[in-house]
């Protein structure tokens, strides 16, 4: 987190994944092997960033529902995780809904 | 309590929902569950939980090597066996695992056996696990497995409560309440790791037997710089340092008064149920357990097991213990 500010301020510069490159199927086939789809964040020690959709295991503390938000760094003794309160199913539904109706109608996704 | 935690390598971690109100009133916000699972992914899942001091961690594997609070009943061949069984086990809620517990100096709302159970419930919709093939719990964990039975009787075929009961004897409720009493002075005192190291020095005489500590500890007691010291002292204190090393005052005050907050209708447990109890155990006597076995509407198994370990049988006596498990597992 100590690298990030410079970056951090401009938002629109993170590189991250596009809502329309998810894959249905691909998301089906995760579910079936036990496993769940997640949008992480990344930063490492360089300052670099980076948002995603990623496979994640049931058991991964990044597995939170949407109404948490979690986040870690690594300690020599392990990682290190914290869990905070999110914006909640509604409002993560909604805001999944403003980003496929961009998609639809070919405006910037920011947010 | 704190939703900030440490996780050592291959912990899973499990979230709880957002706020998980406790039985006794209050709730956890934003609090999880860490577990370990152990065995084949697609095999039948068999909940293994131990005393209150034991977590998620059962016995070595070859995901995580070091060795668990159960080595010689949990592995493959073994009476519970990895090769056809998935274990899962959990740290406690409040304890001094990976769960969600109180921090030091943190006052913490009180977590009961049956939210333990509750928790354990999440845990199973988590993991998409629809049923239990059994839980098998020793002292507080049977406690809990009476619990979830209680709760949730179509998520679990078979129960194995091991040194537990319906309820905690006013005996050993009396000597667990000194612990705290002793917990609390120090924690007011400001020295509250030394009182934890005391009170878990008592602790361990109520585990045993006089029977084995005789046999230990039988010597005459030593006069050395002014102060007389019983053979007993090193082990009582080598434990207590221990236990105090591993765990926050705050932590043990809170499963601590859990045990004693236990209490669970027989009747209510309408699952097929065998029980294992130690002649011998000051903390739950057998005749505790023959009167929880008299109200259970499906009794399967009763065993009264000999021991000079007394409670702590359940972590010692591999062969009649391990018979029990096989015959429930079957």
């Amino acid at each position: 987190v100590f690298a990030l500010p410079a970056a951090a301020r401009d938002v629109v510069r993170i590189p991250r994944q596009d809502l329309r490159t998810l894959d249905p199927a691909l998301l089906r086939a995760r579910a079936a092997r036990g496993l769940t789809t997640r949008l992480v964040a990344r930063a490492d020690r360089g300052g670099n960033l980076r948002v995603a959709y990623e496979e994640v295991a049931l058991g991964s503390p990044l597995a939170a529902p949407p109404d948490r938000v979690v986040y870690g760094y690594e300690l020599p003794e392990g990682l290190r995780v914290h869990t905070g309160l999110a914006i909640g199913y509604e409002r993560t539904a909604a805001a999944l809904l403003d980003d496929v109706r961009d998609a639809l109608t070919g405006r910037e996704v920011v947010r | 309590m704190s939703a900030a935690i440490t996780l050592p390598q291959g912990v899973l971690l499990c979230h709880l929902p957002a706020e998980f109100a406790l039985a006794h009133g209050g709730a956890l916000h934003g609090a999880s569950l860490a577990y370990e699972r152990q065995g084949p992914l697609d095999a039948p899942v068999v909940v293994v939980q131990g005393g209150i001091s034991a977590g998620r961690h059962a016995s070595a594997s070859a995901q995580v090597p070091g060795p668990g609070w159960w080595e010689g009943f949990v592995g493959d061949g073994l009476p519970i066996d990895t090769q056809r069984l998935q274990v899962l086990s959990f740290d406690w809620l409040g304890g001094a695992g990976c769960s969600t517990a109180s921090a030091a100096g943190e006052s913490s709302p009180f977590v009961g056996a049956e939210d333990q159970a509750a928790a354990l419930a999440h845990l199973l919709d988590a993991l998409r696990i629809d049923r239990l093939a059994a839980f098998v719990g020793s002292s507080y964990g049977g406690m809990v497995g009476l619990q979830f039975a209680a709760r949730f009787p179509k998520r679990v075929a078979k129960l194995c409560a091991i040194g537990a009961a319906h309820r905690s004897h006013p005996q050993a409720s009396a000597w667990r309440a000194v612990q705290r009493g002793v917990v609390e002075l120090g924690l007011q005192c400001g020295r509250g790791r030394e009182a934890l190291a005391l009170a878990r020095q008592l602790a361990m005489t109520t585990y045993r037997t006089p029977g084995e500590l005789r046999d230990r500890f039988g010597g005459a007691a030593d006069l050395a710089g002014g102060r007389w010291r019983a053979p007993v002292q090193d082990w009582l204190e080598a434990r207590g340092g221990e236990f105090a090393r591993d765990w926050l005052p705050e932590q043990f005050l809170c499963l601590c008064a859990s045990i004693d907050a236990h209490r669970v209708e027989p009747a209510a447990v309408a699952v097929p149920t065998w029980l294992g109890s130690f002649v011998g155990d000051q903390l739950v006597p057998p005749a505790d357990v023959r009167e929880l076995a008299a109200g259970l509407p499906q009794l399967r198994g009763l065993r009264e097991i000999r021991s000079r370990y007394g409670h702590d049988g359940f972590l010692k006596e591999r062969l009649a213990v391990g018979a029990l498990l096989r015959e429930v597992l079957a």
